[in-house]
């Protein structure tokens, strides 16, 4: 139905809400690579990304009537899929709270970087350089805007520890990312 | 780390960070005076903007046709259909007709009037008689009442057709006005 | 609980072939977790179940340009005459229901995709 491709998301999440699966389906393309684009970043693996996301779109369709504002539905979508990938990565790592220990990549050089100059590559490898938990705070709160006590709640620390995670996050990402220029 | 002040402020890289947070205020003037604390603040701004971009930029290379069918048809397998509501008929055969059912044939009725995009519909059936309220958007320009009527007559048709129904109040709110070329 | 797949999947084309069934649904509520499976293979749409002897029969469909009414009456026949069993119970779930004839303004109230 062509009217609904050019409708406003809030008119879509209230007939999707309804049970309208055109609405949704249209909801579904419109904001799904941008959600995946985000759980990528949380789980460095795009084919993770793309399950978390289906799983997380299945269940959005299941609470649509529980949406309170419409016209919010695509941060609501983000809610449930930051949920959704957390979820996966505290399942990925031993129940005891050791941050991944993964090696580093080494970035290209200015010189070097011919191919990937863009700024954004440089920014995308150092944010899957950061341990997954730094990583996370820094996506729920610059990519979402979660407060601290959101991202408390999202990881189960606290906001306390949420603050000293973003800050060793920024000192890390701001020192890299100068080695880049 | 955690301890070095930055500049001559006396704060730390964590304060800073937290200052950021809050959107700098209230106002601390050691920091918004301190000139390297400035330089600290606005590469968190640059950096938290270049991450929104890098999903952004991401994003735009969009998704295989197979990841959406995926979540297409199960949605349309699931079909969330609400209650039951009993069609009576004969000791036969028991026939129920979902809420969700309804509602779609109502939204549909709602959607054939020129202009007209339905929002939200309530339906709710006792012994046989059906009241629907619908909450719909209209393009500017045309005549609200008479769009309001045309949708009435159109939900009252496709109710008292569709079964041995009595349609009893059907409501008709207009809360949005559409522009007729909307987003893309 | 769902039939023997050849019994349903009898019953199931039976069913499409009933005037005014446009799709037919899964009778039965899928648990939540299975969604992938279910993708992949394919079940049996009808629900069949036996109880003392007799069949108790729940299809799930979706009604396009008739009466609801009529055509779960019609279904229901069907049904039997395939089970071959006339005090077979059914149940009828009308899931979809699309206008009854098209709108007075020309167009049609259910859009093909």
């Amino acid at each position: 139905m062509d009217r609904l491709l050019s409708a406003e998301d809030g008119i879509l999440a209230q007939r999707a809400a309804d049970g309208d699966e055109r609405a949704f389906a249209v909801l579904v393309r419109r904001h799904g690579p941008y959600l995946v684009a985000f759980a990528t970043r949380i789980l460095r693996s795009r084919a993770d990304a793309d399950d978390c996301v289906q799983e997380a779109l299945i269940v959005a369709w299941r609470r649509l009537p529980e949406l309170r504002e419409p016209d919010r539905v695509r941060a609501w979508f983000s809610t449930i899929v930051a949920r959704k990938a957390t979820d996966r990565l505290r399942a990925r790592r031993p129940s005891t709270p050791i941050e991944d220990a993964e090696p580093l990549s080494t970035l290209p050089s200015p010189d070097e970087s011919a191919l990937t100059s863009s700024q954004l590559d440089a920014l995308r490898t150092v944010l899957d350089d950061l341990p997954a938990e730094q990583r996370t705070a820094w996506l729920l709160r610059e990519v979402s805007g979660y407060s601290y006590d959101e991202i408390a709640r999202e990881l189960g620390i606290s906001a306390t520890a949420v603050r000293g995670r973003l800050a060793r996050a920024r000192a890390t990402v701001f020192e890299r990312m100068q080695e880049w220029r | 780390m955690a301890t070095e002040t930055i500049g001559e402020s006396g704060y730390t890289l964590e304060d800073l960070s937290e200052y950021h947070d809050r959107g700098r205020v209230p106002a601390v003037a050691a920091i918004d005076g301190d000139p390297q604390c400035r330089a600290v603040l606005d590469s968190m701004d640059r950096l938290g903007a270049l991450s929104r971009e890098l999903v952004e930029t991401d994003a735009a290379q969009g998704l295989e046709e197979s990841w959406f069918e995926q979540i297409i048809g199960e949605v349309a397998r699931e079909s969330r259909a609400g209650r039951d509501l009993p069609l009576g008929a004969d000791d036969d055969v028991r026939v129920v007709v979902t809420e969700g059912a309804v509602r779609g044939l109502v939204r549909d009725a709602g959607d054939a009037v020129d202009g007209v995009l339905v929002e939200r519909v309530d339906v709710a059936v006792e012994e046989g008689r059906v009241d629907v309220a619908l909450t719909i958007s209209v393009i500017y320009g045309h005549a609200l009442a008479d769009v309001a009527a045309r949708v009435r007559a159109e939900v009252h048709a496709a109710i008292s057709e569709s079964a041995a129904w009595n349609v009893g109040e059907i409501d008709v709110t207009i809360d949005a006005l559409r522009m007729r070329e909307e987003r893309s | 609980m769902s039939g023997t797949g050849e019994l349903a999947a009898r019953v199931d084309a039976a069913i499409r072939e009933v005037p005014g069934v446009a799709e037919l649904y899964f009778a039965a509520p899928l648990p939540a977790r299975l969604w992938r499976v279910a993708v992949e293979r394919s079940e049996a749409y009808t629900s069949i179940a036996e109880r003392d002897g007799a069949y108790d029969v729940t299809a799930s469909i979706g009604v396009e340009r008739a009466r609801a009414d009529t055509v779960a009456g019609a279904v229901a026949a069907r049904v039997r005459e395939v089970l071959e069993q006339p005090e077979a119970t059914v149940t009828v779930r009308v899931s979809r229901l699309s206008a009854a004839r098209p709108a007075r303004n020309g167009l049609s109230a259910a859009e093909p995709e």
